[in-house]
């Protein structure tokens, strides 16, 4: 079956190829995988302070599906919420790049990679927090001891 | 000799499964599986029964389709594994890739092995030997490593069978093996694309 021009176009010309790093808190990292053809695809966000995806990069070694699917992908969230992000649906990457069938387990995989980004994301602002509330009270504590 | 051959193939026909259809246990061996297989396709070959009636003939041929599936199906451990979710468990491959947990250690490692080949594909196209020299230890080491894995999986899988024909905790075995068969994916794409690539540097290599 060949591809719909849509796929070839992001297959051919992918979107927003790349890597941010992991380690950076305001980035969230989503790397999921097809287990039955052995795809792996890495998509990560850059989200401002106020929950804003910034920009969007991915990774994907797979078929042209997968990667035209999270190619799509990264280009759908730039400028989104988080809530609006985690909205979109492996449907609307499927109507998007008219994906048959037996492809449509590739845009299932974009969406995960999406819900893997933020929840990554999430669990890293989350982390901070929590650090944070720590470093303020050695901080208190540690005043103490000097003024002591 | 004359046998009443349809009703000998007519159950053959019936069978459930491929394990019963052979006469065997899920943790059956190699050469016993052989054996069987060929017994069976002894009796059941067209050929034997070229002079037969037509139904009978008919039964003869599906008989010995149904033998050769169920040969090839359960002679590769991994084939066998996908057969067990699929006949006992009821898991389609396509519901593991939905509710298995994504291994994240191996699919982090699967990635940045895939793009260190790709860096060193690259660096071939352009004839950087630097390059390929800095990564090919890399990649060597993890072809290694990878076979390993893959072949630790195939053990894996011997004694889950085993497991499953104990009949204990049968939804405990089955989910192990989903998750191995779900792992092994991974490991076949990235070992498939690390031979491809390496071999050609072994013959250049000399």
């Amino acid at each position: 079956m060949p591809y719909s021009d849509k796929v070839v176009d992001h297959y051919e010309n992918p979107r927003n190829v790349g890597s941010f790093d992991k380690n950076d808190v305001a980035v969230g990292t989503g790397i999921v995988g097809a287990p039955e053809c052995g795809d792996v695809m890495k998509l990560q966000l850059k989200i401002s302070a106020d929950g804003v995806i910034e920009d969007a990069k991915f990774k994907t070694f797979g078929c042209g599906s997968a990667i035209a699917s999270s190619s799509l992908a990264t280009e759908m969230v730039k400028g989104k919420t988080l809530e609006q992000a985690l909205a979109i649906r492996n449907t609307d990457l499927v109507q998007e790049l008219a994906l048959p069938p037996v492809k449509i387990h590739c845009s299932v995989l974009a969406e995960d990679a999406i819900k893997a980004a933020i929840a990554d994301y999430q669990s890293k602002q989350a982390k901070m927090k929590s650090a944070e509330t720590l470093v303020n009270s050695v901080e208190v504590t540690g005043a103490v001891a000097v003024a002591a | 000799m004359t046998i009443p051959v349809s009703a000998v193939l007519a159950p053959l026909l019936t069978t459930t499964g491929y394990f019963d259809l052979l006469g065997v246990p899920v943790a059956v061996d190699d050469a016993t599986l052989t054996r069987r297989f060929r017994e069976l396709s002894r009796i059941y070959h067209p050929d034997r029964h070229a002079n037969a009636d037509a139904e009978t003939q008919t039964v003869a041929l599906d008989a010995t389709a149904l033998l050769n599936d169920a040969y090839r199906t359960l002679h590769d451990p991994f084939t066998r594994a996908e057969y067990l979710l699929r006949s006992k468990g009821g898991v389609s491959l396509n519901d593991l890739q939905k509710n298995a947990k994504p291994p994240q250690d191996l699919l982090m490692q699967v990635m940045e092995l895939q793009e260190a080949l790709m860096e060193y594909q690259e660096a071939r196209l352009d004839d950087d030997t630097g390059t390929m020299r800095r990564l090919t230890p890399t990649l060597t080491e993890a072809r290694t490593e990878f076979t390993d894995a893959y072949e630790t999986l195939a053990g894996r899988l011997s004694g889950l069978f085993a497991a499953f024909d104990s009949g204990d905790d049968r939804a405990g075995v089955l989910a192990s093996v989903a998750e191995v068969v779900g792992t092994r994916g991974y490991l076949r794409r990235v070992l498939t694309n690390l031979n491809g690539t390496l071999t050609d540097t072994d013959s250049t290599g000399g």
